[in-house]
């Protein structure tokens, strides 16, 4: 049932195999499908991108980190398991860990003016057949709308802006230790509306 | 559950969001270590697919393009891996 799902969901993003089964991208590229390494970073490229040029400042070093993700998405393809994220939020947390590791090696602070939370929207892109994000993506909104405007403020400069949580605390006054729990919490609330949902396995799923 | 289990479980799980988010140092990549191998029903991937919701969630809705002649690069890069893979 869930795989049928998966089917309309990744409608784009995959094709069906004689056996009635479909073969994700990342699971074509894993059985060394030369044209699905090509329709991964066509389908991708913009996602990663974006994601690049969000963490680290300079253009050019967000090139080579884009490559760097690339090579570890080849490496890394055979993990993916749709029954715990979807293809796009695979890919994007392959990206983010390589963003950020590369992000700390350099151990630089994010230059310029921090982004005014208002700035920040709170939705779902407009587009969202653009990164095939509508499961996570709504139920990661859905999670955040629930939490304190404190806590949804830091897990956004956090995740989004890639800030350090020392930064977080210096920037908004507020002591390390009240940022790392908002993290926490934050992170704990979407993660069970991504379980309830069946999207992420839940603590009991995983026992 | 024992408040020393509920404990070293939060610890646990304050430790998973922050290597979700940051880079850890070693001594708390290490405690992490110690403390998944204590609760084996998590692994330390446990908030990623939270994370990248989030991101996924707020990231802006158009995208750049990708520089051209990064592609190419990124195309010949995953040319050689399934080469190199084949080996």
């Amino acid at each position: 049932m869930q795989l049928q799902l998966r089917v309309v969901f990744q409608q784009n993003f995959t094709r069906t195999v004689e056996c009635g089964l479909t073969e994700s991208l990342l699971q074509r590229v894993a059985a060394g499908d030369t044209a699905a390494v090509a329709e991964c970073v066509d389908t991708f490229g913009g996602l990663v991108w974006s994601l690049a040029r969000r963490i680290l400042n300079r253009p050019s070093e967000a090139e080579d980190a884009v490559q760097e993700v690339f090579i570890a998405l080849w490496k890394n393809a055979s993990r993916f398991d749709p029954s715990i994220a979807s293809e796009t939020t695979f890919v994007a947390m392959i990206a983010r860990r390589r963003l950020i590791d590369r992000q700390r090696r350099n151990a630089r602070r994010p230059e310029g003016e921090p982004v005014a939370i208002e700035d920040l929207p709170l939705s779902a892109p407009e587009e969202p057949e653009q990164f095939e994000l509508q499961d996570e993506a709504a139920k990661a909104v859905a999670a955040l709308e629930q939490l304190k405007p404190e806590q949804r403020n830091v897990l956004r400069l956090a995740v989004c802006q890639g800030w350090p949580h020392q930064l977080i605390a210096d920037r908004l006054g507020l002591p390390l230790g009240t940022v790392k729990t908002h993290v926490r919490r934050g992170l704990i609330k979407v993660r069970e509306e991504l379980a309830a949902e069946g999207i992420a396995p839940s603590n009991e799923a995983q026992r | 559950m024992n408040s020393n289990t509920e404990r070293s479980k939060e610890r646990m799980l304050q430790l998973l969001a922050d290597h979700a988010t940051e880079v850890l140092d070693s001594t708390s990549a290490t405690e992490l270590a110690e403390l998944l191998s204590l609760h084996p029903e998590y692994d330390e991937s446990y908030f990623e697919p939270a994370v990248a919701a989030i991101d996924l969630a707020l990231m802006p809705p158009s995208s750049e393009p990708l520089p051209e002649g990064l592609r190419d690069r990124i195309l010949l890069d995953g040319r050689r891996f399934l080469e190199t893979d084949e080996d």
